[in-house]
């Protein structure tokens, strides 16, 4: 198992933002993460990536216990992340090509930038523009090609389509599948449009008010939800989009 | 980029006088020739001549020296330093941050000016003790400016997005901190030019500053002060340089400011 959440508990002063969440991520595996805004999604992703400490539980990446492990880079060497703003997760005084690199220069990784470029369907001659000078699709890419360079074992993906458009969106999680399943990397998918889950999600868990309210296969979660609260936040999102299709 | 070429130029040229000034004095700024005194402006002397029948054109370039390049380094001085502390209180926080923040709120519960002049008289006259007494306070507007812009900075993604690449603290200063701070840091400092300029003269002015025979703005207009009505080219040849001088200065912040931050520019 890559990665294993175990009860994790958070609470910002009286209010429990966390209340024991457990759930698993093995190698190829893509599992959604989804709910509310204020359900505690990006606090869960803070935690597991080690921006945030857990007032209880326990963390595993590959077997070791992370919850309180000092040594970050040693963490960052298996989990990477990619962010919802693309432009902003990008230093805007240094090249594309000088942000993928610094992984690879920092961790000491045998890769090049401009197969990095081509592997997310990039040109090469990317790598020497800034990142105010490319789309934001383009700039998403670039931080998918930044995130695999290393090669790490968990990917990250915190609202990572939510600030492209629908057209780009396809684009981003089709090349996410195709690199999850080619690569076997371990993916949390953390968004709040249902639609594109099935897309790219094996399982899903629902978070509500801090809980774990419906989890397992996707088609199982979204066709037939065990959750009252499940089934009104899907209604709710079909009620939205008129009827749009997850 | 354009509009700043005729500030860069004038601002060029005001640096190359200061720095070359030895050589460009038509004169010895030194030289005195009582025979000469209190001279009006005319072919052989072009500002005219002090008391002592120095010429004041002469000295007037060689002050340039004295105020310019003093005013340069104690601004890269406050500058440097209170952007490297800031920095550093913003992006460790903690127990330092509030240590050095509360003692940069002490000294900026202080006008400037007045603790400056303060701190001069304790210390004495001379260039070096004005600026000392400058820096003293000077050094916490940058700390502040430096503060405010990592503590945005740092929530940046590209800050975790650089942790998560395997960068440490000091990768992250000087490749993230600095590099992004640094225009705001840069309009500051050359706003501040202009008042730096004015302080230091002031100072000597008030003989806190530069000691005579220097050649020093401030020094020369304190100089020239009683003569005000039989000689005032002695008090108005470096009052004017003062002038063109801080103007040139304000004038190239503001064009820098719109470069570096076209919003702020009005």
């Amino acid at each position: 198992m890559i990665l294993r959440v175990e009860n994790i508990r958070k609470r910002f002063g009286e209010k429990i933002v966390l209340d024991g969440i457990s759930f698993n991520c093995d190698a190829g595996e893509c599992l959604g993460i989804v709910g509310r805004s204020g359900c505690g999604k990006s606090t869960l992703v803070k935690i597991i990536s080690r921006f945030l400490e857990p007032d209880d539980g326990s963390i595993f990446l590959d077997d070791r216990d992370i919850t309180h492990e000092k040594n970050l880079k040693s963490i960052y060497r298996k989990l990477q992340m990619i962010f919802q703003t693309p432009e902003t997760s990008f230093n805007p005084r240094k090249t594309i090509g000088w942000s993928i690199s610094e992984p690879i220069r920092n961790f000491g990784i045998d890769a090049q930038v401009k197969d990095l470029l081509e592997e997310v369907g990039l040109d090469p001659i990317l790598a020497n523009r800034y990142p105010h000078e490319i789309s934001g699709g383009q700039c998403q890419r670039a931080a998918i090609a930044r995130a695999i360079s290393i090669s790490p074992k968990i990917l990250i993906c915190d609202e990572a389509t939510s600030a492209l458009d629908v057209t780009i969106q396809a684009q981003i999680v089709e090349l996410l599948r195709n690199l999850i399943h080619r690569k076997r990397i371990a993916c949390l998918f953390v968004t709040h449009d249902l639609a594109i889950l099935p897309r790219i999600a094996n399982r899903i868990i629902v978070l509500d008010a801090g809980k774990i309210i419906d989890q397992g296969e996707i088609r199982n979660v979204l066709d037939q939800p065990k959750s009252r609260l499940t089934q009104k936040f899907i209604e709710d999102y079909k009620i939205f989009f008129e009827g749009k299709q997850i | 980029m354009k509009k700043l070429i005729p500030y860069l130029t004038l601002a060029g040229i005001l640096i190359f006088v200061a720095i070359f000034a030895e050589h460009l004095t038509p004169q010895d700024p030194y030289a005195q020739d009582l025979s000469n005194a209190l001279q009006p402006p005319n072919s052989e002397h072009f500002l005219g001549t002090d008391r002592y029948g120095r010429d004041v054109f002469s000295r007037v370039i060689l002050g340039s020296q004295t105020t310019l390049i003093s005013a340069l380094i104690l601004l890269f001085s406050i500058s440097s330093f209170g952007s490297l502390i800031g920095a550093i209180c913003g992006y460790h926080g903690g127990k330092l941050d509030t240590i050095l923040m509360r003692i940069s709120d002490v000294f900026l519960a202080f006008p400037q000016m007045v603790f400056a002049i303060a701190v001069a008289g304790i210390l004495g006259g001379g260039l070096l003790n004005a600026a000392m007494a400058l820096a003293i306070i000077g050094w916490t507007k940058y700390a502040r400016i430096a503060r405010g812009l990592v503590l945005t900075i740092r929530e940046m993604p590209y800050m975790n997005a650089a942790r998560m690449s395997g960068t440490g603290s000091i990768g992250i200063l000087r490749d993230y901190i600095f590099p992004n701070i640094l225009g705001t840091i840069l309009v500051t400092a050359a706003l501040d030019l202009g008042t730096i300029i004015m302080e230091l003269a002031g100072l000597s002015f008030l003989g806190l500053g530069a000691m005579p025979p220097t050649a020093e703005w401030g020094a020369m207009m304190n100089n020239g002060r009683s003569m005000l009505q039989t000689a005032p080219w002695m008090i108005l040849s470096p009052g004017i340089a003062i002038f063109i001088s801080v103007s040139i200065f304000n004038l190239l912040g503001d064009k820098l400011r719109d470069v570096f931050d076209p919003k702020e520019g009005i």
